[in-house]
């Protein structure tokens, strides 16, 4: 109970005096908050990619392609595969054409975006899948749906402009959502106008398609190579964006604790000159205060618990930075599933990366304590006591 | 010899008569500056009864602050034994030995050593938030010690709006607050002018008087030796290669 009464008041003496050092003081404040808004922004950036690829608008599907391809881009199915893959799976296969489209953005840049040419089941496969504005494509006519966050992010495809997208212009006319995910990059047309505009004949990239109860992807597969004319490769539509997403994410996390851990480097350092900045100009304070009764076990846990609370604020003023600058942002990025179309997704701050932050910045303050602590052991106290400043 | 020789002669009488309140046992100690080792103390001893009021007096680096703070607990002799009010404090442990000098040991400095960021009541207050007193009763000792060193009109001064005499008693308020036996002062009016060292010295000398406080000066002033009741002289012991 002493220990814990000697720790509150030498930590409130010490806070008191805050303001004859709030240089030093804030020097550590800031540093920790830099570090960790810069740890928070690039998790930030991950987590908001993992989002995006969860497509979470799809309940329960699978994606059929071109037996031993990973991607849309690479799979080509003829129009006598997929009617023999509709006619096997019945009413519940989507079709779809997938082309790269080049588009200027906004600044007059060229992007790459997913171009997709869907079927009557597109949608209805896709449950989390909303009109939010305008109408479907009709039959026969160039007409474009755009992903929102295409929309948004890249300009210029307000309801009723055209757009130049391979050798043809379409007139956008309707907007879809689908929570954030990655199909809200994409524009959407009916299939046979992209395979005339992008002289795709009669071959699709992919259907789309629920499978029976119980089936597995592999049991459809199973299913459908039964037939000697097909050779198809079968993945759940979250696994493949799983996959997908895989490399990105684990990329984004390495150089997220990466950057964060070498500048926590910095920061530490920081706070250990803050800390034996205090000890320095806080030598007589401590000295007075061992003399009174302060033991030196208190004194050194008042020194961390400061040094402490000065990274975590810098930990909260970090992350209320990015979250009020960044959070909910839309940025754009290649999608890494060989065909480089740009994927448009969110800062994601989660509420994990929150307390990540917090955990670094308790970390970097612990850590820049233990030199000063070391230093406040060896203060010479009878010596000190003795001096005028 | 005039009356008040034999007054004074009475209660030397009476001192010897009091038991030991701090004794030193060939207490030894040294400083080394790189290869040279420093004698300070060489199997020094002395006995202070209570209520005594000591001088130690010698010439710089004699040992004179390094004996005052042997007997307050802040270092730690290389041999030899103190004991003080029956506690031998050589035996205890560092953080028992900080726990005993907060509790039994009053401070004063030549430079005060108040924190610069708190009032004269907050400083004096201090040394009372370690034992468990309920604030109205630390608000009353304080002020008693404010009103004993007459500073009450000043408790909610800051050091820096104090002069130096003023900051010296409140940093004897501070060392008495506790009840205290034992005060230890280091060149108490080192930093004062003639007529602040006159009302400090006539403080230490009340207390001793009047509340019956140990209390040991180190001083170079004659003129503060003599506010004691025996003045011990310390010497240089030869320096070692």
């Amino acid at each position: 109970m002493k220990t814990l009464t000697r720790i509150r008041t030498a930590l409130g003496i010490s806070l008191l005096g805050i303001g004859r050092r709030w240089w030093a003081s804030l020097n550590s404040v800031l540093g920790t908050a830099v570090v960790v808004a810069v740890m928070v922004a690039i998790l930030a950036i991950g987590a908001g990619y993992s989002e995006a690829m969860k497509m979470a608008e799809v309940d329960d599907a699978n994606m059929i392609l071109k037996g031993g391809v990973k991607s849309e881009m690479e799979s080509t199915l003829e129009g006598a595969d997929v009617r023999l893959i509709e006619s096997e799976l019945g009413s519940a296969a989507a079709s779809e054409v997938y082309v790269v489209a080049s588009i200027e953005n906004n600044r007059g840049e060229p992007v790459n975006l997913a171009l997709r040419g869907i079927s009557e089941n597109s949608t209805n496969l896709r449950p989390g899948w909303t009109l939010s504005q305008g109408r479907m494509p009709k039959e026969g006519r160039r007409e474009i749906v755009v992903g929102a966050r295409a929309q948004q992010h890249f300009g210029g495809m307000e309801l009723g402009s055209e757009l130049r997208l391979g050798s043809a212009s379409w007139t956008v006319v309707g907007v879809f959502e689908t929570g954030g995910s990655l199909t809200e990059s994409e524009i959407w047309a009916l299939a046979t106008p992209v395979q005339d505009a992008f002289n795709r004949q009669d071959s699709y990239q992919v259907v789309i398609a629920r499978p029976q109860d119980g089936e597995t992807p592999q049991d459809m597969q199973n299913r459908l190579n039964r037939d000697s004319r097909l050779s198809v490769s079968v993945t759940s539509l979250a696994d493949y964006y799983g996959e997908q997403a895989r490399a990105m994410t684990r990329f984004v996390t390495i150089m997220g604790y990466g950057i964060g851990s070498l500048m926590a480097l910095g920061a530490i350092f920081a706070a250990v000159n803050t800390g034996l900045g205090h000890i320095k100009t806080r030598a007589k304070e401590i000295a007075t205060l061992s003399i009174l009764g302060w033991t030196e076990r208190a004194l050194t846990a008042a020194l961390t618990i400061e040094t402490v609370l000065m990274t975590v604020l810098g930990g909260l003023i970090g992350v209320a930075a990015v979250h009020l600058i960044f959070d909910d942002w839309l940025i754009s990025t290649l999608f890494f599933a060989e065909d480089f179309t740009q994927i448009v997704f969110d800062f994601d701050v989660t509420a994990g990366i929150l307390w990540q932050a917090l955990a670094m910045a308790v970390i970097i303050g612990l850590l820049g304590s233990i030199g000063p602590a070391l230093q406040l052991r060896r203060l010479p106290v009878a010596r000190i006591l003795l001096q005028r400043r | 010899m005039t009356v008040h020789d034999t007054e004074i002669a009475i209660q030397a009488a009476d001192r010897q008569d009091r038991p030991p309140f701090v004794q030193i046992d060939r207490v030894s100690k040294t400083y080394r500056k790189g290869k040279l080792a420093v004698p300070v103390l060489d199997r020094h001893s002395m006995i202070i009864a209570q209520g005594d009021m000591v001088a130690l007096v010698g010439a710089s680096g004699c040992g004179k602050t390094t004996l005052l703070n042997l007997i307050g607990g802040v270092d730690r002799p290389d041999t030899g034994e103190i004991t003080v009010d029956k506690t031998r404090i050589t035996s205890l442990s560092d953080a028992g030995l900080t726990e005993w000098r907060g509790q039994n040991v009053g401070f004063i400095f030549q430079f005060y050593n108040l924190l610069p960021a708190l009032s004269a009541h907050a400083n004096v207050e201090l040394p009372l938030l370690l034992h468990d007193i309920p604030k109205a009763e630390r608000r009353a000792r304080v002020d008693n010690a404010l009103n004993l060193v007459g500073l009450q009109d000043r408790a909610s001064h800051r050091p820096e709006e104090l002069s130096g005499g003023q900051q010296q008693r409140v940093a004897i308020a501070r060392a008495l607050v506790t009840d205290a036996d034992l005060l230890l002062c280091d060149e108490p009016t080192g930093d004062l002018d003639q007529d602040s060292a006159t009302r400090i010295m006539e403080l230490l000398s009340m207390l001793n008087q009047e509340f019956g406080k140990t209390i040991v000066v180190v001083t170079h002033d004659p003129l503060v030796a003599e506010y004691a009741h025996r003045t011990e002289h310390l010497t240089r012991p030869e320096t070692a290669a």
